[in-house]
C-alpha cells in the first residue's frame, strides 16, 4: 500500500467514524480494503481503536483510565452522568462477582414467581456460586405478562358469586357501578367460576395509579393509602385521581397514541393535539364533542390542536383517515374492504368503505410558507380546509370496473349539495342516535384499558362477526354512556370502583377464566398487563424520588420522554400511517433497560433523590430496604425477601470492607445496586 | 418452565468477552451505537444457548459464531440502507476482525499507555470526543470551532494513537 493510499484510507475512515461519510466515500473505502491485505489490517486496527475509545469512555474498567478521565475536561454529556455502557458493565461486573447483590437479585426477581409468596421463591445465597436465573424462555413472548403470572398461591377469601348483592328490584336508574357488579356476577355464576380474592391494598393502589395517573405511586402516596383505615379510601382516591390534571394528561396520551401514533411521518403538531385532548379530559367534556372536533376540525394544527388528527392522515386519497377513524373511533376494521368484501359481514363491502371515504373528499390541506419579518425565518403552515363540491370517491371493483361512491355511513346518505359540509354531516350521523358505534367503541376500549381485555377479542375489531363476552353489559354501558351525554369520568369511575377491578390478578389454579389462551374473558380476576413505554418511563422517574408533577410540566422531562420513547417506535414504510413497536417486555427489552441512560441516571446518587436521601439518612438498613421496595414495587418486602436481602447486603459490604472500602460507602453502593435490581425485575414492569 | 443456571465460569467468560466481541461486531457494522445493539442481541442469544457451550473450549470463538449470525440478521434488516457495508467487504474483513479480537487484551494495555503519552490538550480533545453521547460535531459546537477543523484534529490524534499502539505491540512481542 502506498503512503498516498494509506493516507486516503485513513481520511475515509475519519469520515466513517464521524458519521459524515457519503455513499461514494464508503465505496472507495471498500475498494481499498477488499483488494489489499495491508489495508484490511489497517482498517481493523483503526476500527478497533475507535471502538475501544468509545467503549472505554463510557466508564472503563481499567483503573488508570478512570484516573485520567478526572482530568478530562469539558464534559459534554447528554443525560445522566455516564452512557449506556457503564451500566452494562455494571451488570457484567455484578454478574462476575460471586454472590453479589445484582446477580442474586436478578436471579431472585426475574423469576416468574413474584416474591410476595414466601413459599415459592427459592433464594440461593452462596458466596461461591452465583446462581442467575434469567427468564430465557421468555425472550420471544410478547407481553411477558401472560405466562409469567400463572403460579400464584391460592386465594384465601374467595368472593363467591352468590354472596354478591343482587338486588331484585332495581331503582329506576341503578348506579353504573352496580350494573357492572351485577352483570359480571351473573356471568360468573352461569359459567361456574368463582371470583378471585380481593387484591391487597398494595396491589390495588399500584394498579389504580398506573391505570389512572400513568405511573406508580410515590413512597408517600403509597404509605398514605396503606396506612389509611377508612372504608371509603378507595372511592376517595379514585375521585381525587380522576379530577387530577395527571389523569387527564394520561388519558390524552393514550388517545394521542391511538389517533396519530408515537412517531408520525407527516409534519404535525403532536403536542398541540395532546394538549387539546388534555383540556377536554380535564374539563370532562363529552366524548361526542371531542369526536366531532376531531372529525370536523379546520385550520392549522398549531392553533387548533384537534386538526392534527386529519392533518396526519389525509394522504393517499384519505384512505388512512377513513381506516383510522373507523378503527380507533368506531372500533371497526374496514381497511381491507377497500378492495375486498368482508368475509363475514357482507354489508362491509367496497361501497361501505368508499362512501365513508367520500366524506373526506372535500377536505384539503393547504400549505403556505410564512416568512417572519424580523428574523427572515420561513415556516410552513398546513391548514385543513373544505372546498365545496360534489366529488365522490372513485374505486375499482373486483371485476375491474371503476365505480364512484357518494358520501354516507352505514346505509345513510349525506346530501350531495356542494354546500353541505360532509364532515359535519358525518359527525351527526355517527353521534345522532341512542345507539352509537362511537359510544360502544369508547366503552369497550376504556374497559380494556383497565381490565387488560375488552368485551371483544380485539377492541379494534368490533362488528357482527366478533363475539362479545358480555353483550348485555356492553349494551347497557354504551346506552348509559350516551344518555349521560358521553360522560367520560362517570364511566371510568364506575369501572375503577367495581368489585371486579378490586380483585387480585393472581391466577388461581381452578379458574376457567383464561382469555390469554383465547377464551372470552369473564373478568373473575384482573388480567396482568405489561406497562406501556410511557408508564415505564414515568414510573422510573417517580421511583427515583422526583416529583410526579415534573413529568407533565417540565419541558426537559418531556423531551427526555420523547427521546426515550423514540427508541421503541419507528414508522412503517407504508401508506397506511402505521408504526412498529419493539417495546414488548422481553428479555431483550430488559437488557436495553439495564443499559439505558434513563435507568443509569435514576440509579446514580447524584440525580436520584431517593438514593441521596437514603445515603444521608440514619435509618436502619431494614428501613432503607423497605423504602426501596416501596418506591419501586409499591409494597413492602415479605419477611423472607427481607431476610435474604439483608444477608446479601451484609456479604456485599463484607467483601468491600475487606478491600478497605469504608462501610458506609459500601452500604450505599449495595443499596444502589438493590434499587437497580428492583427496577429491572419483571415485577416492576407489570401492571398487576 | 425451564430455568437456566449460569455457572460462575460461564458468567466470568461472558463478562470477559464483551469487549473483544464488541470490537469484532463493530468492524463489520461500522457504527458504534448500532454495534452496541447487535452486541445486545448476541448477548441474549449467548445466554439462551449457554447449554451448548463446551467448557474448556474457546469461549470467545463460540460467542463470535453467535455474533456472526446476529450480524447477518442485522444486515438483512438493513438491506435497503445505502450506507451499509457491502457483503463483499464484510466477508473480506470478518476473518481479520476475528483474529484481531483474540489480541484485544494487549491492545487495550497499549492504548492505555499511549493515551498517557499524548499531549494534554490532545488527550482532552479525544476524551471529550468520546464522552458518552458526544460526537465530533457536538464537540465542535462546544469549542466554537468549525466542524472540519475538529475532525482533522481528531483524525491526527487517532493516527498518533494507531502508530503508538503498533509500536507498543511490536515492543512487547519482542522483548529484546
Amino acid at each position: 500500500m502506498t503512503t498516498d493510499q494509506r493516507n486516503h484510507l485513513l481520511s475515509l475512515l475519519d469520515a466513517v467514524f464521524e458519521e459524515t461519510a457519503t455513499i461514494d466515500q464508503i465505496a472507495q473505502l471498500e475498494q481499498l480494503v477488499i483488494g489489499n491485505s495491508e489495508a484490511r489490517s489497517l482498517y481493523v486496527r483503526a476500527s478497533s481503536l475507535h471502538g475501544m475509545l468509545y467503549w472505554d469512555a463510557a466508564g472503563a474498567p481499567g483503573e488508570q483510565f478512570r484516573e485520567e478521565s478526572d482530568t478530562a475536561a469539558p464534559a459534554i454529556q447528554k443525560s445522566g452522568e455516564a452512557g449506556k455502557l457503564t451500566s452494562w458493565r455494571r451488570l457484567a461486573a455484578g454478574l462476575a462477582i460471586a454472590g453479589s447483590v445484582v446477580a442474586l437479585l436478578l436471579g431472585f426477581l426475574m423469576q416468574p414467581q413474584p416474591t410476595v409468596q414466601p413459599d415459592n421463591s427459592p433464594v440461593v445465597v452462596d458466596n461461591n456460586e452465583a446462581v442467575v436465573e434469567p427468564v430465557v424462555d421468555r425472550v420471544d413472548i410478547p407481553g411477558l405478562s401472560m405466562p409469567g403470572i400463572r403460579s400464584h398461591a391460592p386465594q384465601e377469601t374467595p368472593v363467591v358469586a352468590d354472596i354478591l348483592p343482587v338486588p331484585d328490584i332495581q331503582p329506576p336508574q341503578a348506579l353504573l357501578v352496580d350494573v357492572i357488579n351485577k352483570q359480571l356476577a351473573q356471568e360468573w355464576k352461569a359459567n361456574e367460576v368463582v371470583a378471585n380474592s380481593r387484591a391487597s391494598d398494595a396491589e390495588w393502589v399500584r394498579r389504580i395509579y398506573l391505570d389512572l395517573a400513568g405511573r406508580i405511586p410515590t413512597v408517600s402516596e403509597a404509605e398514605a393509602f396503606l396506612s389509611d383505615r377508612s372504608s371509603e379510601k378507595d372511592s376517595v382516591l379514585v375521585r381525587r385521581l380522576l379530577s387530577s390534571h395527571e389523569s387527564a394528561a394520561n388519558l390524552a396520551n393514550v388517545w394521542t397514541n391511538l389517533l396519530v401514533g408515537r412517531v408520525t411521518r407527516t409534519p404535525i403538531n403532536r403536542p398541540a393535539l395532546e394538549g387539546y385532548l388534555t383540556n377536554q379530559f380535564v374539563a370532562n367534556r363529552p366524548w361526542s364533542e371531542t369526536v366531532t372536533d376531531l372529525i370536523t376540525a379546520e385550520g392549522n394544527g398549531d392553533d387548533n390542536g384537534a386538526a392534527n388528527f386529519l392533518l396526519a392522515h389525509l394522504n393517499n386519497e384519505a384512505v388512512p383517515a377513513t381506516a383510522i377513524t373507523a378503527r380507533v373511533l368506531l372500533g371497526q376494521q374496514v381497511q381491507c374492504s377497500q378492495c375486498h368484501r368482508h368475509p363475514v359481514v357482507s354489508e362491509w363491502d367496497q361501497d361501505h368503505f368508499w362512501t365513508f371515504n367520500a366524506c373526506f373528499q372535500q377536505t384539503r390541506i393547504v400549505e403556505t410558507t410564512v416568512i417572519d419579518q424580523e428574523t427572515g425565518e420561513r415556516t410552513r403552515i398546513r391548514e385543513l380546509t373544505d372546498e365545496p363540491g360534489t366529488k365522490g370517491s372513485f374505486y375499482e371493483t373486483l371485476e375491474g370496473v371503476v365505480k364512484v361512491a357518494y358520501p354516507g355511513y352505514d346505509g345513510q346518505e349525506i346530501s350531495l349539495e356542494p354546500e353541505t359540509n360532509r364532515r359535519a354531516a358525518l359527525a351527526e350521523l355517527l353521534l345522532g342516535d341512542e345507539e352509537s358505534d362511537v359510544a360502544r367503541a369508547f366503552v369497550n376500549r376504556t374497559w380494556a384499558q383497565f381490565f387488560g381485555y375488552g368485551f371483544t377479542s380485539s377492541v379494534d375489531d368490533m362488528g357482527p362477526h366478533s363475539p362479545v363476552s358480555h353483550p348485555k353489559l356492553l349494551d347497557e354501558l354504551s346506552k348509559r354512556f350516551v344518555s349521560s351525554d358521553y360522560n367520560v369520568q362517570e364511566l371510568v369511575e364506575a369501572i375503577c370502583l367495581s368489585e371486579a377491578y378490586r380483585l387480585s390478578s393472581n391466577v388461581s389454579e381452578t379458574t376457567e377464566d383464561d382469555p390469554e389462551h383465547g377464551s372470552l374473558p369473564l373478568f373473575s380476576r384482573v388480567y396482568v398487563k405489561p406497562m406501556s413505554p410511557e408508564q415505564m418511563f414515568q414510573s422510573l422517574v417517580v421511583s427515583s424520588g422526583a416529583s410526579p408533577s415534573q413529568i407533565h410540566s417540565s419541558i426537559e422531562m418531556k423531551s427526555l420522554r420523547e427521546e426515550w420513547l423514540s427508541q421503541f417506535f419507528r414508522p412503517d414504510e407504508t401508506e397506511e400511517n402505521s408504526e412498529s413497536c419493539t417495546f414488548d417486555g422481553s428479555l431483550r427489552q430488559a437488557l436495553s433497560l439495564m443499559n439505558g441512560d434513563l435507568v443509569q441516571s435514576v440509579t446514580s446518587a447524584e440525580s436520584g433523590i431517593l438514593l441521596d436521601e437514603l445515603a444521608s439518612s440514619n435509618d436502619s438498613d431494614v428501613t432503607k430496604i423497605r423504602k426501596i421496595c416501596l418506591a419501586t414495587l409499591s409494597r413492602y418486602p415479605s419477611d423472607r425477601e427481607l431476610a435474604s436481602l439483608r444477608q446479601v447486603l451484609r456479604s456485599y459490604v463484607r467483601q468491600r470492607t475487606e478491600r478497605n472500602i469504608p462501610a458506609r460507602l459500601a452500604v450505599n453502593e449495595g443499596l444502589r445496586d438493590m434499587y437497580w435490581a428492583y427496577l429491572n425485575s419483571s415485577e416492576f414492569g407489570l401492571v398487576q | 418452565m425451564t430455568s437456566k443456571r449460569l455457572s460462575t465460569e460461564f458468567v466470568q467468560e461472558f463478562t470477559r468477552v464483551q469487549r473483544p466481541l464488541y470490537l469484532y461486531i463493530l468492524a463489520q457494522i461500522g457504527s458504534v451505537t448500532e454495534a452496541e445493539e447487535v452486541l445486545q442481541e448476541a448477548n441474549v442469544d449467548i445466554v439462551a444457548k449457554c447449554d451448548q457451550f463446551e467448557p474448556g473450549t474457546n469461549f470467545l470463538a463460540w460467542a463470535r459464531q453467535i455474533a456472526t449470525f446476529e450480524i447477518l440478521q442485522w444486515r438483512q434488516g438493513k438491506a435497503r440502507d445505502k450506507l451499509r457495508f457491502s457483503d463483499e467487504f464484510v466477508s473480506a474483513v470478518a476473518h481479520e476482525a476475528a483474529e484481531h479480537s483474540e489480541t484485544s487484551e494487549s491492545e487495550r494495555n497499549a492504548l492505555e499507555h499511549c493515551l498517557k503519552k499524548l499531549r494534554p490538550n490532545d488527550r482532552k480533545l479525544i476524551q471529550s470526543r468520546y464522552q458518552p453521547g458526544s460526537s465530533g460535531k457536538d464537540l465542535a459546537e462546544q469549542l466554537g470551532r468549525p466542524a472540519n477543523s475538529v475532525y482533522q484534529s481528531l483524525g491526527r490524534i487517532r493516527r498518533m494513537l494507531l502508530e503508538c499502539i503498533q509500536r507498543q505491540l511490536a515492543l512487547r512481542s519482542d522483548p529484546t
